[in-house]
């Protein structure tokens, strides 16, 4: 390796070390987590409330095809899957700019398209829990992911969706892996003296497992939601759940249901929810397939077909 | 519901079942809209459960308790199977077989065609075919319980599938048998069954035994009466150098270097030479082995000491007749064979031979036997000793058959011959690869032209790369056992049509299991081999057979001891002799002193010291 990369590894290591060492003990953690933010309490796995009879699990997926913008084409589809009788919904849809150009005039085409794909995605997943609230009447809705992107990107779906589980007494459950938000960690960093990053960054390997954080109310940071936090498994990663604020009530005992959900080897997310989304999953294969299948040669050549295929006279 | 998915194309395709696991090699028919209905057979097959995902990085290993609270949820865990086969097309195709098409189980007369090509009767029955065992539920009575199947840990089992029946008529088109296996795959197994259906067919056989198994007089236990079978009348074991042997006066230069050569290892060219030098037609052993001798003494005493002598004089006349002989030998063969060494190497070689008694004996007795289309199961006291011999009898027994398959067309009066069937174990030994040996020309020559002759091979060894690989390549046949080692499977892909899979296979087949890969059926087949009717004499294990046959002697040796008892040491003569009768055994005495004191030392019996010397008796507890 050249010797001018190896000295900027060598920096960025002794930064990064400087900054761990840095990094208050477990003890001075937790205390100042107990103090500022919530309780801290241990469950144990293997319980289910009653009330739990059934649940659904939402995700889904996109893919795409095509050299650049507007010759793309994008595939979505998203999977409801019902536990009784393991039942499916899926929804399936494609999206081409280049059939819509009207929703492109001068802004900066790959910006909105991503705008216009993320909407539909998360549409979609909302739309296959509403027909699958309404086919099966599940108790449990299981998301992956967290409630704030259906918000930002489908605000109008999901508030139907809420006034739908209201309705229908489902609660609904948002299960995030990879935690995203800053705002515990800004608050306690001054306490602490330590410049935590993030939230994650926070609780990894802070909670034991099976540790519960009950953020109290007034700390909570997410408007009209309720968020909890825990260590599902023997993996130190922390993982969020989000809820309805209005199912605040139910929301430990769904974390200890979705802990006895989780295999303890795990990185913390339930099984089914991993299931569910390779399910999901529209492979590159499928895309070829389809593509293969549906649109003839001489379209496919001339519009669509991906740069990198091009290359090496493929 | 089975149906065909993925990517297909004209010979393979996958299919899929949510509630039928697959079984390896069975048939299945496909409905295709295009092509009509489609035969293929599962070569691989798959099942997962999409709830319960190989544990990898991203879900750990799944642990009971998350599936049990899936369940309690309604999940239903059990309903996520499925199994896929990956299947070869045995028809001929010019395009893929369309994705999606509906797969079902064949009825029997739909594969009859493909599975049996011969009437029970018509073939030789060896097994069961691997996957049949659902078709075979509509299969016509003469074909159910002729082919009942052995598990060493279960004993006999009803035969489970449609049988495989080998048309061994074919083989006037299709010649020899190759039975290729590591060590107890089955192969002995194997040919025995091959061996009963070739006496019940009354197909005569020459069959070489080198590991003295090819008995067919104890019936395997547990076999249902209608299966069972008397062969007594159909074969004889001989024994060469006992009851059979090489006729020296009918062998050619050409045999007798063979025949030396293989009773001392190698030989060199001047004795190779020397042989067929010294070597006369119509030469008895003895007067080939006094040539010798005499030559030998000749040769020592040197050409110059002989003239001399004889022209000395004062010798007896028989003296005088000997010396005249040495040299009437030396002017002969003292150009051609200069050294007594050479002489006496030849004849160490040939006294090796005549120890064994080879030359006392003839075949007479095996050519009765084959006339009355027996089966000739032929042994020897040693590897060496068999192939010699078995050298000598193909040739011998080829050459009558050639000949009197000749002669019908020059019209000579030669006698009958039969056709015949020549098997042998460890066939790499009669016909190995790169060395010499023995039996391999003529075995070679069979493989090559025995066909016309109506003489036929069915060669088994654990080594295919060891064979000979023009003989390899004349098998039309091939019954492929468990194979390990990567030679040989290499060996066994190029000389087979079995393809990848089956070859992947072939390590783990279970004893018993083979693919049969033959022209006769124009594909390979995966069989399972039925239990013989009769078990080798030593099918019993070794150290079973230490409990019974000799704890328990030494056991009755220690019983009949007691009885004795008391009993005086100095007297033990009669009672070691009433011991060896009751038990039929040669104890000496020295061996009953021991085992009294192993009485004594295990506290059963006791010592005293009496004015008639040391007196034994029992302890009784
Ligand atoms: N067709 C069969 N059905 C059931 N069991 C079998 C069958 N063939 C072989 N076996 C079992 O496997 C054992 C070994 O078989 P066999 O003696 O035929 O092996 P082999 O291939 O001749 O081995 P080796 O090369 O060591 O002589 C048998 O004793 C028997 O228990
Ligand atoms: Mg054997």
């Amino acid at each position: 390796m050249e010797d001018g990369l190896k000295e900027i590894l060598k920096g960025i290591n002794s930064i990064l070390r400087e900054k761990r060492d840095a990094k208050p003990s477990k003890m001075v953690m937790r205390q100042a987590i107990e103090d500022k933010l919530g309780n801290i309490v241990r469950v144990n796995p293997g319980s289910k409330a009653d009330w739990i009879k059934s649940i659904l699990v939402v995700d889904g997926s996109f893919n795409s095809y095509g050299s650049s913008f507007p010759y793309i084409i994008n595939f979505f589809r998203s999977l409801a899957l019902f536990s009784s009788g393991n039942e499916r919904i899926f929804l399936n849809d494609i999206y081409m700019p280049l059939l819509d150009m009207e929703s492109f005039q001068d802004e900066d085409g790959e910006d909105v398209m991503k705008d216009i794909r993320d909407r539909r995605m998360a549409e979609m997943e909302v739309e296959a829990a509403i027909e699958g609230i309404k086919r099966f009447g599940a108790s449990l809705v299981v998301f992956d992911g967290g409630f704030l992107r259906y918000e930002d990107k489908a605000k109008d779906v999901f508030e139907d969706y809420r006034e739908l589980c209201r309705e229908a007494g489902a609660v609904s459950v948002g299960v995030i892996e990879e935690i995203g938000t800053f705002d515990m960690a800004r608050k306690l960093r001054d306490g602490l003296g330590y410049p935590v990053e993030d939230d994650r960054e926070l609780l990894f390997g802070v909670l034991e497992p099976y540790e519960i954080l009950e953020v109290r109310d007034e700390m909570q940071f997410k408007r009209g939601l309720y968020t909890v936090f825990a260590r599902p498994s023997m993996h130190p990663n922390p993982v969020a759940y989000d809820f309805f604020e209005e199912d605040k009530g139910r929301a430990l005992e769904i974390v200890r249901f979705l802990i006895s959900l989780t295999p303890a080897e795990s990185r913390g997310i339930p099984l089914i929810l991993d299931i569910v989304d390779s399910e999901a999953k529209i492979r590159s294969d499928e895309v070829e397939a389809l593509v293969d299948s549906f649109l003839d040669k001489d379209i496919k050549e001339g519009l669509f077909r991906p740069q990198r295929d091009r290359r090496f006279g493929l | 519901m089975m149906q065909v998915v993925g990517s297909t194309t004209e010979q393979f395709i996958y299919v899929a079942s949510k509630d039928r696991r697959f079984n390896i090699n069975e048939i299945l028919v496909i409905e295709d809209r295009v092509h009509g209905d489609i035969k293929g057979e599962v070569v691989e097959t798959t099942s997962f459960n999409r709830y319960i995902p190989m544990a990898g990085e991203k879900n750990g290993f799944v642990d009971r308790n998350t599936l049990e609270f899936m369940r309690q949820v309604g999940f239903s865990i059990e309903d996520e199977s499925t199994h896929i086969a990956r299947v070869r097309i045995l028809d001929m195709l010019t395009s893929p077989v369309e994705v999606g098409s509906s797969v079902r189980l064949p009825a029997f007369d739909e594969v009859r065609e493909l599975l049996v090509k011969r009437g029970p009767h018509q073939g030789l029955n060896i097994g069961v075919i691997l996957g049949t065992e659902e078709v075979s539920k509509g299969m016509p009575d003469e074909l159910c319980d002729i082919a009942y199947l052995f598990e060493k840990s279960r004993g006999i089992l009803p035969q489970n599938g449609v049988p495989f029946i080998f048309d061994y008529q074919a083989m006037s088109e299709y010649p020899h048998i190759g039975i290729f296996g590591g060590s107890g795959s089955g192969k002995s197994f194997g040919l025995r069954v091959i061996l009963e259906e070739l006496m019940k067919k009354r197909v005569p056989a020459i069959v070489f035994d080198p590991h003295f198994e090819m008995e067919f007089n104890n019936p395997m236990d547990g076999i249902p009466d209608n299966f069972k079978e008397d062969f007594s009348r159909y074969y004889e074991v001989f024994t060469a150098g006992r009851d059979i042997g090489i006729d020296f006066t009918e062998l050619t230069q050409e045999d007798l270097v063979n025949i030396l050569r293989a009773s001392g290892g190698s030989i060199s060219e001047s004795m190779e030479n020397a042989i067929r030098t010294l070597y006369k037609r119509k030469d008895t052993f003895t007067t080939f082995r006094d040539r010798l001798i005499d030559l030998s003494d000749a040769l020592d005493l040197g050409k110059d000491r002989i003239l001399r002598m004889m022209r000395d004089g004062g010798m007896a006349p028989e003296e005088v007749a000997r010396f005249a002989g040495y040299q009437a030998l030396i002017d002969a063969y003292g150009n051609a064979v200069p050294y007594s060494g050479t002489v006496k190497a030849i004849l160490w070689r040939l006294n090796n031979v005549a120890r064994e008694n080879l030359f006392q004996y003839n075949i007479g007795p095996i050519l009765k036997a084959i006339k009355s289309r027996k089966t000739c199961v032929i042994r020897g006291s040693s590897l060496w000793v068999l192939t010699v011999f078995s050298s000598y009898l193909i040739k011998n027994l080829y050459s009558r058959r050639r000949r009197y398959r000749d002669s019908e067309f020059s019209g000579e009066a030669v006698e009958k011959f039969p056709p015949f069937v020549v098997a042998t174990d460890e066939a790499h030994n009669f016909a190995p690869r790169s060395t010499p040996s023995p039996s391999k020309d003529v075995i070679r020559e069979i493989a090559q032209e025995g066909r016309k002759y109506g003489v036929f091979l069915i060669l088994a060894t654990q080594r295919p790369a060891l064979l000979d690989d023009t003989v390899t390549a004349q098998l039309n046949t091939k019954i492929i056992f468990r194979t390990v080692r990567s030679v040989d499977i290499a060996t066994i892909k190029e000389e087979t049509d079995i393809n990848p899979d089956e070859a992947a296979r072939l390590p783990y087949l279970a004893s018993g299991t083979a693919f049969i890969s033959s022209a006769i059926t124009g594909r390979t087949t995966a069989v399972r081999v039925r239990a013989s009717k009769t078990v080798s004499p030593h099918a019993i294990n070794p150290f079973e057979e230490l409990e019974r046959d000799y704890t328990t002697e030494d056991d009755r040796l220690k019983q009949l001891i007691l009885r004795e008892m008391p009993l005086y040491m100095g007297n033990l003569r009669s009672v070691l002799e009433r011991v060896n009768e009751e038990l039929g055994m040669t104890y000496t005495r020295d061996e009953i002193v021991e085992t009294i004191h192993d009485l004594v030392a295990s506290g059963q019996a006791r010592i005293e010291k009496t004015p008639l010397g040391e007196m034994i008796s029992e302890v009784k507890v």
